[in-house]
């Protein structure tokens, strides 16, 4: 592939409450700092494709509220509604198609505007499922039970993932639980949905994040540090969790092959220097990891025990710390493209994965992972 | 001007939107037999053949209807902590749990009632007890509770 | 442009005011159904799926997940677009763009609503800036009577001209099958219904509908095994706006204006008026029948009403406006503007039975939503 990079990146702060920005200022922060890291202006954004939910931000038809910050008067703006990673595809394919020389993939939310319980309630059908109160939450909570049995894992397992990832977002400014805790700390917390504790659990978050893409002749216009989106594939899962294998995820499996097939990548653990993951709970980065083939089945504990995935380990997943660490509805996703691209660039700071040159970024939507994107990115061609 | 973090106006609004969604004909027939009989079924793929509960438009046009449980098994579960605000009556631990019925090929999501939090298990046998005025939805299963009492 | 795109076939439920025999997924898969049968191939020939509507239209989240069941993307690639009324034709956007970036070769493009199981205005409504909007104009009436006014004040347009489209749309309904209000009616009796907001009366207004519209579009080569006619995609615009209501230039429909001249430009198109041979008009209400004929340059402003009062637009006229109906006549949001790419494809491709427009070589496409966005499709034989 090789034909699009990413040229620019810019994020926000991560909290927990924004209260002195709404939507179109988030959108707008992020906008303005990548166009001042870039010194270009609107008239170098050919189109723009955003992400952002209608139930999160309590508006129909989300992007309306972004059009003025992106700068979308007489341009091309679409919304994907649905993770951000996504919304990388889309902007790709749009370069792609002959049709746009960049894109502008942005994406927002601000998750203390809305009521978590009742959004991920929504997601259930009101047919056969909805009037029981379950959410999303309890949906992990479900998945979480399901995996630890099979492979006999226990809550001091999920602790060391917790451990790992939120000592790895004290690193991160932008990351909104920052804070070292010890494994004693994640097993005290308060126990939400058996057998997930406070910890176990995304927070949730408000903020935004931006990307610039180039088509690769207009890629040295912008930046010479592209870097390059070399393979992708995403796939969606049945809806009901019942029809699920739980403890899995065969569309993971399949979108991680179509992407490493891609990219050229034949044995992941020793090609990737470095992955980012949509964790939205513990115990998936340890499915998450085993379904990107970096672990058998069932050992996604032994990159843990072992210190594979920690910062400095052989292949560091989750340095910026994840979603653990910061999560916002849609636009994680693209916070790991982000992140993933920051250590291709080396300008990841505290949290730089020396040397990287080849990264996974993972994202995902739905009920226990219903639906996944993964994308291989590097640095050079 | 520069404002204090209180002077910041926080508009408090929410969304009530009324909504009427029709089951269709399958989950209508699936809701008419537990009020009329007491009995729950659930459709037969007739690509794959399983069993699938909740029960599914056939592509054929024919449904092949197949009574399954109220017995079943847990195959996960958790216990909610926290208030599901506005949604139910019931309030804090709610038992949720994958039930896979006797007779069915794939699980489904409900809730556990008349047990002790601690003594459930993944494996446990539950059975379903039905709600005296059935409303058409999936409460009309009250809850499931286990079938030999703890 | 990149690769060449095409539509193979496409798929309608019969819409109506409400459909209580079947649910969601039930009801999307009657419409994807009949696509594959015609184009007589199945699911498994399909390489990506995208799939739209309003989430708040029916009250469910991140409704592509449950959406899966009747979709046929349970394994597939899948993303969902949702950008208000536009949402059918940023569907088939996306659709074009995943052929034409040469990522997939046949990929089916999905549009529904169930207008029946909510308050659309009330969904309408929250569209809208929250703090600044909602509370005084909003809804889909408020913004088209007032374009609607001015247009009346700036050209001296009388309100039987609107009635006349009006009655011209459900005559051409009557011709469709699929289409929801098919009526006998005289200007008389339109004038006489009350009016929603002035000047708009009620038979001018679009009904709310239920129903979905798949599309299946192919590249070229895979166009041309599966299919002896496919209606070839000459161009794909898109124009947006700002988001406030104040920031609309009413009297000058610019993205409509901007979005035509790009997709003529695009498709070789020099005098629409003689090239083109049939137009899908996403006409939310009777006087856009009139008005949005101008900014399509098929007239000079002011000049649309001559094009209705001679029958230029008529069925039999010299360039046809919705033969189907339109949108004056069938309304499931979501599907709305990907029915009238749909129905243009029907008729580049003769598949539109009674109301088949003779010798159809070009055709024109529009989806319109949002703060006065749009999208404009050209297909040709």
């Amino acid at each position: 592939m090789h034909r699009v990079a990413i040229v620019g990146i810019a994020q926000t702060k991560f909290e927990a409450q924004k209260i002195d920005q709404n939507y179109a200022e988030l959108a707008y922060e992020v906008t303005q700092s990548l166009f001042n890291q870039l010194g270009i202006g609107y008239e170098a954004v050919e189109n723009v494709v955003t992400a952002s939910s209608d139930f999160w931000d309590g508006r129909t038809i989300s992007s309306m509220a972004v059009q003025d910050a992106v700068g979308v008067w007489l341009k091309s703006e679409t919304k994907v509604s649905s993770d951000g990673s996504l919304a990388v595809l889309y902007g790709m394919m749009r370069i792609l198609s002959g049709s746009f020389g960049t894109t502008l993939v942005l994406a927002h939310c601000k998750s203390s505007e809305g009521q978590p319980t009742m959004l991920g309630n929504a997601v259930f059908d009101p047919i056969y499922q909805r009037q029981l109160g379950f959410d999303l939450v309890a949906a992990g909570a479900l998945q979480a039970r399901a995996y630890l049995e099979k492979y006999n894992l226990t809550e001091l397992d999920l602790a060391e993932v917790i451990v790992k990832n939120l000592g790895n977002a004290t690193l991160n400014p932008n990351a909104q639980r920052s804070m070292s805790i010890t494994i004693e700390d994640a097993l005290k917390a308060n126990l939400v949905a058996d057998p997930l504790r406070e910890f176990d659990i995304a927070p949730n978050s408000d903020g935004a994040c931006a990307i610039l893409l180039a088509r690769e002749d207009l890629v040295s216009k912008f930046t010479d540090k592209p870097v390059w989106l070399s393979g992708v594939g995403h796939y969606q899962d049945n809806y009901y969790l019942g029809d699920r294998d739980l403890t899995t995820s065969r569309s993971l499996e399949k979108a991680a092959a179509k992407a490493y097939s891609m990219a050229g990548i034949s044995n992941p653990r020793k090609e990737l220097n470095v992955v980012e993951l949509y964790d939205t709970f513990s115990y998936q980065e340890l499915i998450w990891t085993e379904l990107l083939g970096l672990a058998e089945r069932g050992k996604g504990v032994d990159l843990i025990r072992n210190g594979v995935t920690k910062l400095g380990g052989e292949l560091p997943v989750n340095p910026s710390g994840g979603v653990l660490g910061a999560h916002a509805m849609f636009v994680a996703g693209l916070v790991r493209v982000a992140e993933a691209a920051k250590q291709l660039r080396g300008e990841a700071g505290a949290y730089q994965v020396d040397g990287a040159r080849k990264a996974l970024a993972h994202g995902t939507v739905g009920p226990c992972g219903q639906t996944h994107c993964v994308w291989i990115l590097s640095n050079n061609k | 001007m520069s404002l204090e973090s209180e002077e910041l106006v926080v508009y408090n609004s929410s969304m009530r939107i009324p909504y009427r969604w029709a089951a269709g004909l399958i989950a209508s027939k699936f809701y008419r037999l537990i009020a009329q009989e007491k009995k729950i079924y659930a459709t037969r793929c007739p690509k794959t053949q399983k069993v699938l509960m909740p029960p599914r438009k056939s592509p054929t046009g024919v449904e092949d209807w197949v009574e399954v449980g109220p017995g079943g098994e847990i195959k996960s579960f958790t216990v909610v902590r926290y208030p599901v605000p506005s949604l139910l009556p019931t309030t804090p631990p709610i038992v949720y749990a994958l039930i896979q019925l006797d007779g069915a090929d794939t699980s489904f999501i409900h809730q556990l009632g008349e047990t002790e939090i601690d003594k459930v298990k993944t494996g446990m046998r539950v059975t379903a007890v039905f709600a005296e005025k059935p409303n058409g939805n999936i409460l009309d299963i009250e809850y499931f509770k286990p079938e030999n009492p703890v | 442009m990149g690769e060449k795109v095409a539509i193979i076939a496409s798929g309608q439920t019969n819409h109506c005011s409400k459909r209580a025999d079947v649910n969601i997924p039930e009801m999307i898969q009657e419409a994807v159904d009949r696509a594959l049968l015609q184009a007589n191939i199945t699911l498994d020939d399909i390489d990506a799926i995208v799939i739209g509507n309003m989430e708040h239209f029916e009250g469910i989240n991140l409704s592509d997940m449950w959406a899966s069941e009747g979709a046929g993307s349970v394994m597939k690639p899948a993303m969902k677009i949702a950008t208000g009324g536009t949402t059918g034709a940023s569907v088939a956007a996306c659709a074009y763009y995943h052929c034409a970036s040469g990522l997939f070769d046949t990929v089916l493009a999905i549009g529904w609503e169930k207008l029946s199981e909510s308050d659309p205005t009330g969904g309408i409504i929250t569209a809208f800036d929250p703090i600044v909007e909602r509370l005084t104009l909003a809804g889909a009436v408020g913004g088209l009577a007032i374009e609607a006014t001015a247009y009346m004040k700036a050209h001296n347009v009388p309100e039987e001209v609107f009635a006349l489209a009006a009655v011209r749309s459900r005559q051409n309904a009557k011709r469709n099958p699929h289409a929801h209000l098919k009526l006998d009616l005289t200007v008389e009796q339109v004038l006489e219904t009350p009016y929603i907001a002035y000047p708009i009366h009620y038979l001018d207004m679009c009904p709310a509908s239920d129903g979905a519209c798949a599309v299946i579009m192919a590249s070229e080569k895979r166009a041309k095994d599966l299919c002896s006619k496919p209606a070839w995609i000459d161009a794909v615009v898109c124009r947006h706006n700002h988001a406030w209501i104040g920031d609309i230039p009413y009297g000058k429909h610019s993205t409509l204006e901007s979005a035509a001249v790009e997709a003529y430009k695009v498709a070789g198109i020099t005098n629409p008026l003689e090239e083109l041979d049939v137009i899908e008009l996403y006409d939310p209400a009777s006087y856009t029948q009139v008005s949005w004929l101008e900014y399509l340059h098929l007239c000079e402003l002011g000049q649309g009403r001559r094009l209705v009062e001679e029958g230029i637009t008529a069925f039999e006229g010299k360039l046809p406006l919705n033969p189907s109906g339109g949108v004056v006549s069938t309304n499931p949001i979501g599907a709305t503007a990907l029915i009238r790419v749909a129905e243009a494809s029907l008729q580049i491709q003769c598949r539109a039975d009674l109301r088949q427009v003779d010798g159809v070589k070009r055709a024109l496409a529009t989806g319109f939503g949002g703060s006065y966005w749009n999208e404009v499709f050209i297909l040709s034989a």
